[in-house]
This record gives structure tokens, sequence and C-alpha cells, in this order.
């Protein structure tokens, strides 16, 4: 599932047009094989709104880097001023715990963020570190709940460790993006949703511009919105050294 | 301040230009602190302390990046008398970009962090500190940038780092004036004041006493611009070098792992705590408050090279530092050798001695949410002349610390916790606070800082000389709380 809310905020996914007779599993492994981290440049806004409706917004740029089965993304916040500067390297490992680098301004040193660790917020929003994850943990299983003319809706259930027992995610045929995700506790009820609001054509692709995640128990939401993304960038545009520590102290 | 002022021209003009490639941020705090315990009369009973920081960052067109930034503060202190100090200077104002894909440069007035802990810093020797504010300023804050040279080469995983500095930038401290000064609030009106009751020679009794005399009124007397006259008089004694006199060279190699990082550096550069030195004729009739002879007066007055001297020497130092993520844990070990660690003596001598310590950290990084971790750090001198009394230092010492910070509410509000603890001095500092930050432009937040110490500030020479504790007892008066107000920009 992570892999569908990374493709939310800069992924794009190829046609899994033909795939209906497929098991959950099957739709999930060849959206994966299917789905095309382009190299990305992009900047967001994430906007974190409170139970009351009070918004605060924050500027990200974000660099994205495929590499084989490796995705590399980088994340740095460029305002407001009191968290400008925070960079985030996420770097997904095929068969691997991903590698996550902080870098806090005020601590002026990359920090490597482990484990359990992950399942905290980003950054004060409605999403988690481990959210920006490829992979849903050794153990997890996906069954088929749904399938209609628009509609796959398939769940998951996590294997041991992670921070949510199971989710379940609606990926709509047309254009193979996941529209809606919805995670439950272990009594069953929904914790958090995503959904994707609003979705443009990017160089001829589906591009999930607007997409906001909520936590039901808080009633707070947090809203991410893409406002310029080039796809396709050459990989001179997006360096290794970008997904570094040593980019991120240069940076700093 | 012109450098300051000119800066911030420059950033000025930068965000008049409107230039995509360039970003701008900035804040500015107000912080209200009251004394809490108000233990001598000429102690500050209220201090007002402003900083404004901005910063300007800017991609050029070939590939180079550009930062500058601007900080300065407007300070009163508020005791027996009211003063007022203004203070600008330039922060970080660099240039840098690739040469290649394995070289990078980076020039101007800059920060290069060293090693692993957070509260107790062994390796971290390249940039000093601003002193003059106690925990008033955030440690990020105390960091001063300095003129440097900075060249990085190989790939990102092994980097070989070479510095140089072309000159010595010393902490930023004050020697007096302050309840955060070297020397505390009313030593010096102490020793001036038993001057005059001074035996021995009555001749030269009768002539320094009218001196002294004039003195005691003028410190009486003192405005602000006096002291802060004093405490650059006391500072600047002993700095005798220019520029590439007090060249300073470095070094990093450093492997950046999967899942741990490795670092070996080294470096000749100068302390950045000064040895402070008394004349020690000086330091004599002070301790036995006897006149000399005229005559030997005299001869003393025109050959002393000062009363305080200080001097910054120089030093080699090698050290390693290494992180690991085992679990949720991050650990973290920091080593260093020292040539020439300077030292003070009880009886203000300046002194060095080789050094050795290590520091160990276990830190719990919840992403930004929640940290916590405790560091331990010993260090040994190796070559201190056996009972020689070395001020607010010991040839073995010991340091804990530890923190706490939580983000909640969607970082609207933030508790954090800190200490320092010398099992060596028995004494430590622990500060709390808590902030609110409603909305994006600004917060407020609260603050306090409690010194626990067995020894007690010393107020007179006598207690100065005869100080047994450690450098968090100096300031062991200074418990308060404040009030922080902060804007972005």
């Amino acid at each position: 599932m992570r892999t569908l809310l990374l493709a939310s905020l800069v992924l794009v996914w190829s046609s899994l047009a033909g795939a209906a007779d497929r098991s959950a599993k099957e739709i999930l492994q060849d959206a994966r094989r299917k789905y095309r981290v382009e190299n990305a440049v992009q900047t967001m806004t994430m906007t974190l709104v409170s139970r009351s409706g009070k918004e605060r917004v924050r500027e990200l740029e974000i660099k994205v880097r495929r590499d084989g089965e490796t995705t590399s993304s980088y994340t740095r916040f460029v305002s407001p001023s009191d968290v400008a500067g925070t960079q985030l390297v996420l770097v997904d490992l095929p068969d691997q715990e991903d590698d996550q680098l902080l870098y806090l301004p005020a601590l002026e040193r990359v920090t490597r963020i482990a484990g359990k660790a992950r399942s905290g917020s980003f950054m004060g929003s409605d999403f988690r570190y481990s959210d920006f994850e490829l992979d849903t943990g050794e153990g997890s299983s996906h069954a088929l709940l749904e399938e209609d003319a628009e509609w796959w809706v398939i769940e998951t259930t996590c294997g041991p460790g992670e921070p949510d027992p199971r989710f379940v995610t609606h990926i709509s045929k047309a254009d193979s993006l996941p529209r809606k995700v919805e995670w439950f506790d272990k009594a069953g009820a929904v914790t958090r949703r995503m959904t994707v609001e609003q979705v443009d054509m990017k160089a001829g692709v589906p591009v999930p511009t607007l997409s906001r995640m909520e936590d039901i128990k808080r009633s707070t939401s947090t809203r991410l919105e893409i406002t310029t993304i080039e796809l396709g960038v050459t990989a001179e545009q997006v360096p290794d050294e970008v997904f570094t520590s040593a980019y991120m102290e240069r940076n700093g | 301040m012109v450098l300051a002022l000119t800066t911030l021209a420059l950033i000025a003009g930068a965000v008049a230009a409107d230039d995509p490639n360039l970003r701008t941020r900035g804040s500015l705090w107000t912080l209200g602190a009251v004394d809490l315990g108000n233990e001598v009369d000429q102690e500050d009973v209220v201090e007002a302390l402003s900083r404004f920081a901005l910063e300007a960052r800017w991609n050029t067109p070939t590939g180079g990046r550009v930062l500058m930034s601007v900080a300065g503060e407007h300070w009163l202190q508020s005791g027996p008398d009211t003063r007022v100090r203004v203070d600008a200077w330039p922060d970080e104002i660099r240039w840098d970009r690739p040469l290649a894909s394995w070289a990078h440069l980076r020039l101007g007035q800059q920060v290069a962090r060293w090693g692993q802990l957070e509260g107790i810093t062994l390796v971290d020797v390249l940039n000093p500190r601003d002193l003059r504010h106690g925990p008033m300023y955030a440690p990020d804050e105390q960091r001063i940038a300095v003129p440097m040279a900075r060249l990085e080469l190989g790939p990102p995983v092994a980097r070989l780092q070479l510095y140089a500095i072309p000159w010595h930038v010393p902490n930023r401290y004050h020697m007096v004036g302050s309840d955060w000064a070297f020397f505390p609030t009313g030593l010096v009106e102490d020793m001036v004041s038993t001057v005059g009751s001074w035996e021995g020679d009555p001749t030269t009794a009768a002539l320094m006493g009218e001196v002294v005399a004039g003195l005691e009124q003028h410190i009486s007397d003192a405005d602000p611009a006096a002291w802060w006259g004093y405490d650059t008089l006391f500072r600047s004694a002993g700095d005798r070098w220019r520029p590439l006199d007090g060249l300073e060279g470095a070094a990093r190699f450093k492997v950046s792992g999967a899942s741990a990082d490795f670092s070996l550096m080294g470096a000749r550069v100068r302390a950045d705590q000064p040895t402070v030195a008394m004349d020690p004729q000086l330091m004599e009739w002070i301790w036995y408050r006897s006149w000399p002879d005229l005559t030997t007066f005299q001869a003393w007055a025109q050959e002393a090279d000062g009363l305080v001297t200080t001097d910054y020497p120089y030093t080699w130092m090698a050290g390693a530092d290494a992180a690991a993520t085992v679990g949720v844990v991050g650990l973290k070990l920091e080593g260093v050798y020292t040539t020439h660690q300077a030292l003070t003596t009880s009886f203000l001598e300046a002194d060095s001695s080789p050094e050795v310590g290590v520091g160990v950290s276990a830190e719990y990084q919840g992403s930004t949410t929640l940290r916590f971790g405790v560091e331990a750090a010993w260090k040994r001198l190796l070559d201190v002349e056996a009972g020689r009394g070395l001020l607010a230092r010991r040839e073995d010492e010991g340091m804990v610390a530890g923190w706490f910070t939580l983000s909640l509410f969607r970082q609207r509000v933030e508790p954090e916790l800190t200490a320092v603890w010398s099992p060596t001095f028995e004494e430590g500092v622990a500060c709390a606070n808590i902030s609110w930050q409603p909305g994006d432009r600004w917060a407020i937040s609260a603050h306090t800082w409690f010194f626990f110490a067995r020894a007690r500030t010393p107020r007179t020479i006598d207690d100065l000389i005869l100080y047994d504790g450690g450098p968090m007892g100096l300031y062991s008066d200074n418990d308060a709380a404040a009030l922080k107000f902060t804007w972005y920009l």
C-alpha cells in the first residue's frame, strides 16, 4: 500500500487494463511492476488542517530517481521559516528495510530513522514516515474484496511489526491509480483515510495532483497538492549524490 | 557591524530582485528572563534579549550556491542599573559549487559541524561558541561561523574534507559586566574595594590608596559603555595575532554506510576558550593583601605585561566518531586526543596539558515527533602537576547529559527537557521549556533553567582562588524563568 501512497505523491502508474480476472496479489504485483517511477522534480504544498479548520501551509521540493528496482526520493522543506531547511531522504531498497535519513537544521546533522520510529508523524502532518516506504512488510497478504466495472477494492493485511494491522485500497480501473485508502485498527474502525481528489494529465500520464489524508480519530487532515512537476527528467538532473547524507549536509 | 549591515543590504537587494532561484527566511525572538534568586545586589534581576536572523539562499546560473545570513541582538540588563547593548554580525556568508563529480568547494564564513554527540561534544572543534547569554541561546544559535575554505574530495560514501581557516575566531564571551561573564558579577568590585585596605609598605599604600579609591568610585559610577570597555580590554589582552598568523588547518575522512557512519579527523587549531592569566606578582600581592615597597612596585608597573592576559594556544587534535542504528536506537561514539588542552590554574596562571576524551550516546529518534537520548563522556588530562589546582577543571572528569523532546498536536505544542550533570564536580543544570505555536508566523514559549552545584558562584577574588567547582557552578546563581515570543518572517 505504501507503494500506492507514494504513487499519489510523486509517481506515475501505467495502465492495468485487462487485469480484471487476476487475484488481488497479482493486481498489486502487476501494478508495482508496471508503474513507472520516472525521474521527477516537483514542488508541493502540504496543508495541515486542524480540528477547527485552521490551516498551516508548508512548501516542499521533491526529487525522485529510479535505478532499476531502487527508488530514491529527496524532500526539502522550503517554507515556512520554522521548518525550512528540513530534509528527508528515502531510499527504497528491494527486499531490504529502506534507508531514511532526516536532516534537522537545529541539529545541523543527519539522523537515521529506524524501525518502529517510522510510525511517527511526518513533520506534524497526518502522514507517517512509514507511509513513504514502498514495501508492505514481510508476511503481508492481499485479498480482492470487491470488483466492479470501475474499481478494484483490495484488502491488505499487514505483516507483524507494521504500524497498521490492515488497510483497504480502492484502485481505479480507468487509470490504475489508487483513489482511496483506508487504514483500520484492530477493532475494525477506520483510523486514517487518504483520498485522491484531483488527477491531471501531465505529459500524457495521469498524475494525482491533489490528495488528502484524514486522521479520523483526531478530526485533522493534511492536503498535498503538486504545484509543479517535471516528469522524465534526465538522471543528470537528479544525480545519485542528491540522495545521500553528504548532499543533505551541504544543503543544510 | 559594517559587515552585518552590508550583508543585510545584500539580502534586501536579493529579495527585491525577485529571483525564482532565491529563497529567504528569517526570524525574530524576544525573551524576557527573571532571576529567581537575586543572590547578590549587583546581579541582573531582569534580562531582555532579542535576536533576529535573516537568510537568503541563491542558486546561481552556473551551478553554484550562495548563502548569506546575518544576525543581531538587542540586550537589556536590569539590576542595580540598566544597560543596553545592540550588536549585529554577519553569520554564514558562503559560496559553494561542485568542481567535478568528486570535488566540491565551499568558501566563506561557514559552520562545519563535526561529531555525533549532541550535548557533550568532543570533536566539534572548528566553530567557536557564543557563550554570552548562557542557555538563552539555543545550541545552534551558539555556533559561530568562521572564515573557512573547505574542499571535499571523493564520492558521497567516502569523503575527504580539507579545511583551511585563515585566522582564529575565539568563543564570544564576556569577561566582566554580565551574570554570564567569566568574572562573575561583584568579583571585580570586591577586588577593587579590598585593595584599599591592604597592608604593607605605607608609601605604596598611600599612593595606591588614592588610585584605588578613584577606581572604586569610577566602577561605582561606571556607565554601560565603561563596563563594556573593561570587558573588551580584558578579552583583547593577549590577542596579538594577525590574519594568517593564526592559520588553522583540519581534515576529516568520513565514510557513510548503509546503517553506520564513521569519521577520522585531525586538526591544528587554537583553543576556543582562552587561558586567563593574572600577572603572578600581582596575584601574590592580592593573595597576601600586602603592598610591596614603592621601588619594587614601580619596577613592576613599568614591566608588567598587562594585569590579566588571555591566550588561545595552538593544539593538535586527532579524533574519531562513529554512529550506527541498532533497532530503534542510534548508538554514537566519539574519541579525541588533544596535545595542548588550554587550562587556567586556581591562581590564574595559564597552563596546558595533553588530554584524551571519549563519549558515548544512545538516542531514540522517533521522526520529528519524539526524541530522547542520554550521553556520557569522560576526559583525562595526561600531564598535570600533582597538587596543582585548576580552575573549573580536574585531572579526570566525567559528565552525563540527557534530553527529551516531544511534539504534540501536530507540532503546535512542544515540551522539551535537557539536563547535564557532572559527577566530578557534583553540579549540573536542568532546562525545561514548552512552546506553543498556533500558526506558521509566531510562537510563544516558557523556559526555565536551574543550576545545581555544590560550589557557589565566586563573588570575591578569594572565592575564585579557592573555587573548587566546575564550569556550571560559576553560574549557579543564575536560575531563571523566561518567556519568549518568536516571529517567523
